[in-house]
């Protein structure tokens, strides 16, 4: 298990803030947070490239803050990959040996050249390699040494959307095959719900919660945690008992224990909203009339916005938004489950 | 009217670009050819003389050890100052680039004044370091003259080398040294081999600090320039030239090696006195 424990860091504009995180073996574990929230620097403290201002950091209760980048053992994979430009491939992936390349290390060496897929790619130099190559290459020399950790700085960012999912599902292949304990960081939510077995969401060097990524993804606690995973529709209120009532007067249902008085917010998924040109006959004790007032193409999905006193964004099918036939400004219903609505 | 006049004025500035490179251009290759047209012809028969070949010899051996001593000290300074940031650098940094402000003829100077007239001069003199009117003198005026530049070229080489290369290095289990040979110096090569040949050559043309520090004295600290100098000021012009021609071809084929290797953002001025 990797533990930090109450992390402080200064750099420059960055600040790491009491940051304490437990990582378990196998684990795969992803920091989520905007560009420019010192997500990169808690990945140079683990590797050693800073020592923290304050805090420890344990590996199975070593003091891996007492050790020096190349006493510890971890695998360090940059957003830009940082192939050595000066070694081919092969001489890339083998530089984290430093023995003879012969038995178990040479079998180890052919089975993530197969698993990485780069057999093809040996005798080449990093500047004639493509972005996915580059990060396969990388993958591979930072698993060689079999690395108590390995850490992943945005490794999917700088790729083109169709070989960043292809990465993300070997990504998930290598995990499965070697088990080894990652920390991936990144910016994208997707990426971190695709890959992650936990989730810590940071913002302005702080975590600010810490779960799997269905918790985070449909019961976060806080706005900016809610805004990041798309929750779209958070509005602040009073709860009064088994509803909250918005700041204009609106009451929406809930389903939560009586918490009497409470400034709490709420966040319904702009999927989770059903919309009609009639009020529909249903279970669901949210119902609002309102008026639509915009509609934006999403490609797949149409997003509409509706006032129904407060706007509220819905999603729905291409396909159902033309058998609607909706026009700006007209009158619709807006309907959805108590249980839909998360309050925090 | 006003278009027309915006015309004339494009011609007239396009013009002044092109005066200005032709007739500086003209005056280079004039000047050098003059020298090259008058040594030429002579240059084998003055290789023969036995004062030319002492020079030559001379020539090299300073300069070769030279730039050896300025590697050896370049490449540790440079990297500090590129890499690390610690109290004082600035002030550091100002103190080595004096020698490339001051006229060499007064590091010579400098020099002379140190190694000849105090008791730190007299301890190495008497320890058989002796500087002043030797060839080690001619060394260590070239050496003095020379450290700025080279720790200028490696100290941007260094700088332009991702210090991240060096971190991936450390966490695949290399230390600080073993990461320096295995990464940063394979990376560093170009700016080496330029750093190298330029500082050869501004050696192998060094006069005026080495005049002061080891005077010149014919068929004893005679380096090429300084028998270019003794032998224009005793009129034997063919000796001379010969000498010039051959600090010329020299010099031109270091340039021309410093620019295939890339290595161009630097400033090579190379001051003559």
């Amino acid at each position: 298990m990797l533990e930090l424990k109450n992390l402080y860091k200064t750099l420059g504009d960055f600040k790491l803030q009491d940051i304490n995180l437990e990582i378990k073996d196998g684990e795969y574990f992803v920091i989520l947070g905007p560009t420019g929230t010192g997500k990169t620097v808690i990945l140079e403290i683990i590797a050693g490239m800073y020592h923290p201002d304050q805090g420890n950091l344990f590996y199975n209760s070593r003091n891996y803050d007492k050790l020096l980048p190349e006493e510890r053992k971890v695998g360090f994979v940059y957003q830009d990959f940082a192939l050595f430009p000066h070694l081919n491939v092969k001489k890339n992936i083998e530089f984290g040996i430093h023995t003879e390349i012969r038995g178990e290390i040479k079998e180890r060496l052919n089975s993530l050249i197969k698993l990485l897929n780069i057999a093809h790619l040996l005798d080449r130099y990093p500047s004639t390699l493509s972005g996915g190559e580059q990060q396969r290459v990388a993958i591979a020399r930072a698993l060689v040494t079999e690395p108590e950790i390995l850490l992943l700085d945005e490794p999917l960012s700088s790729l083109d959307p169709q070989t960043k999912e292809n990465l993300q599902r070997e990504l998930i292949k290598i995990h499965e095959s070697l088990k080894t304990t990652t920390l991936h960081i990144t910016h994208d939510f997707k990426e971190a719900l695709f890959l992650a077995d936990r989730i810590a969401v940071m913002h302005n060097g702080r975590i600010i919660q810490v779960g799997t990524p269905k918790e985070i993804f449909s019961t976060p606690e806080s706005v900016f945690v809610a805004n990041f995973v798309g929750m779209e529709n958070i509005f602040q209120g009073k709860l009064d008992d088994k509803k909250v009532i918005l700041d204009n007067g609106l009451e929406i249902d809930v389903v939560i224990k009586s918490r009497i008085n409470e400034n709490v917010y709420i966040a319904i998924r702009p999927e989770n909203i059903l919309l009609s040109k009639k009020r529909l006959k249903s279970s669901a004790r949210n119902v609002f009339k309102g008026k639509l007032l915009h509609v934006m193409d999403q490609g797949a999905l149409y997003k509409l916005t509706i006032d129904i006193g407060v706007l509220i964004n819905v999603f729905i099918t291409n396909q159902s938004y033309n058998e609607m036939n909706y026009k700006i400004g007209d009158e619709t219903w807006v309907t959805f489950k108590a249980s839909a609505v998360h309050v925090f | 009217m006003e278009e027309h006049k915006t015309g004339i004025q494009n011609i007239i500035f396009s013009s002044l670009i092109v005066i200005a490179i032709v007739f500086l251009i003209i005056f280079i290759i004039m000047a050098i050819s003059m020298v090259l047209i008058r040594g030429v012809p002579n240059l084998w028969q003055s290789i023969q003389t036995e004062e030319i070949r002492f020079a030559i010899k001379l020539s090299f051996y300073t300069s070769i050890t030279s730039t050896f001593l300025c590697i050896i000290f370049s490449v540790p300074i440079a990297y500090g100052l590129a890499r690390y940031n610690f109290k004082g650098k600035e002030l550091i940094s100002a103190i080595i680039d004096i020698p490339m402000a001051l006229p060499p003829i007064v590091s010579g100077v400098a020099l002379l004044l140190l190694f000849g007239t105090t008791s730190f001069g007299n301890f190495l003199a008497d320890n058989g370091l002796k500087f002043v009117f030797t060839i080690k003198g001619i060394i260590l005026a070239q050496f003095f003259v020379n450290i700025p530049y080279i720790l200028r070229i490696l100290k941007s080489t260094f700088k332009d080398i991702d210090p991240r290369l060096e971190f991936v290095s450390r966490t695949l289990g290399y230390n600080s040294l073993q990461t320096f040979f295995k990464v940063t110096l394979p990376l560093a090569k170009n700016g080496l081999i330029a750093g190298l040949v330029i500082t050869w050559a501004r050696a192998l043309g060094e006069f005026g600090a080495a005049l002061m520090l080891a005077g010149a004295t014919r068929m004893r600290t005679e380096t090429l320039p300084i028998s270019l100098f003794l032998n224009m000021s005793s009129g034997d012009l063919k000796l001379g030239l010969a000498a010039a021609t051959m600090i010329i071809f020299i010099s031109l084929v270091s340039l021309l090696i410093f620019e295939f290797m890339g290595v161009n953002n630097f400033i090579i001025s190379r001051k003559k006195d």
